[in-house]
């Protein structure tokens, strides 16, 4: 089972409850897939209509950046995905 | 009077960074942009340390709004400049740190180049991408670490740019998210800011100390709806910004 961590603003958007949202998926695009079934569009607002990683995105395997275009990259093996958005608040 | 307070209020760093540190403290130069919720965090322990000289740029008065995270505004403050009321503060919690303020904000500031001499390290506590991008296109023009620290709500993140050893800003998010200056109500607690500004004052010192410091090509990454904390890596690509 795989925690997913959702970007705050994504979670206010789709009512993601606080915490992990936990998934069994193969690969990262499963992962979004799965992610999108359950809330409607966020698909969108993480990857590109062309396939990859939004400019404004970074998704994070165990602590170590996705390059944009690896998103059919496996995740066996790994326990936390985060998908975590560009802020600038200050 | 003057002199005991400044003799024994650095006491308790000595354990940490030896006299030495204090003195190479002392003789530092800052720049701060925004000194919000983030930077003034970042202020108020950066000279409660004894950093001896700060930059910091900040346009705009003080509204009411402000005042659930800003630790350098206080309610009486309202409707006043921000710079002038921030300068009560830092004048209060210590009166050697040698402060100038700029009444404006980084994308006004027409002669940048010239504010940013002789800084150490940069801080990043914009609010705006387009505040980020200037101050981070600034810092590998002239080759100076940036610190650099954002919130949301209960989220936050602060990483450290090594100009041409670490990614940058733009190397991590290559453009400005086009929702962000679309969100209505910005939302923000005191407490998220906090974190962010503490992080960012303690990696400042440990840049201003060793040259270096933990969060160097790394993130730290919080979310404290949950109390998940977590270091990131940063992308391990070549800047060319
Ligand atoms: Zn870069």
């Amino acid at each position: 089972m795989l925690n997913v961590k959702v970007a705050t603003r994504l979670r206010e958007i789709y009512e993601i409850p606080p915490g992990a949202y936990k998934v069994e998926a193969d690969t990262v695009d499963s992962v979004i897939a799965k992610l999108d079934a359950d809330f409607p569009g966020i698909r969108g607002d993480v990857l590109l209509q062309e396939g990859g990683v939004r400019p404004d995105v970074v998704i994070y395997l165990d602590g170590e950046p996705l390059a944009a275009t690896e998103t059919a990259r496996s995740v066996a093996g790994v326990s936390t995905m985060r998908i975590v958005q560009a802020m600038a608040g200050g | 009077m003057a002199e005991i307070v400044t003799e024994e209020r650095y006491v308790r760093q000595i354990p940490i960074m030896g006299v030495e540190g204090i003195q190479k403290l002392k003789q530092s130069r800052v720049f701060v942009g925004r000194c919000g919720g983030v930077g003034g965090t970042v202020i108020n322990y950066l000279i409660r340390s004894g950093v001896g000289h700060l930059v910091c740029a900040h346009g705009g008065k003080i509204v009411p709004e402000y005042l659930n995270r800003m630790q350098l505004a206080y309610e009486s403050d309202v409707g006043r400049p921000c710079v002038d009321a921030f300068k009560d503060k830092t004048d209060a919690i210590n009166p050697a740190a040698k402060i100038t303020y700029v009444p404006q904000n980084i994308t006004e500031i027409e002669n940048l180049d010239e504010i940013l001499g002789g800084v150490d390290i940069v801080i990043d506590a914009h609010p705006l991408f387009e505040e980020r991008y200037a101050l981070n296109a600034a810092a590998l023009r002239l080759g100076v670490p940036m610190v650099s620290g954002a919130m949301y709500g209960d989220e936050g993140y602060v990483f450290t740019i090594i100009p041409r050893k670490t990614a940058c800003l733009r190397c991590l998010y290559p453009e400005r998210p086009k929702f962000w200056n679309d969100i209505k109500v910005f939302p923000a607690l005191g407490m998220g800011p906090g974190i962010v500004g503490c992080t960012m004052a303690r990696e400042a010192i440990e840049l201003l100390l060793k040259g270096t410091s933990p969060l160097s090509g790394r993130m730290m990454h919080f979310d404290l709806t949950d109390m998940d904390f977590a270091v990131l890596e940063m992308p391990k690509t070549t800047c060319n910004h």
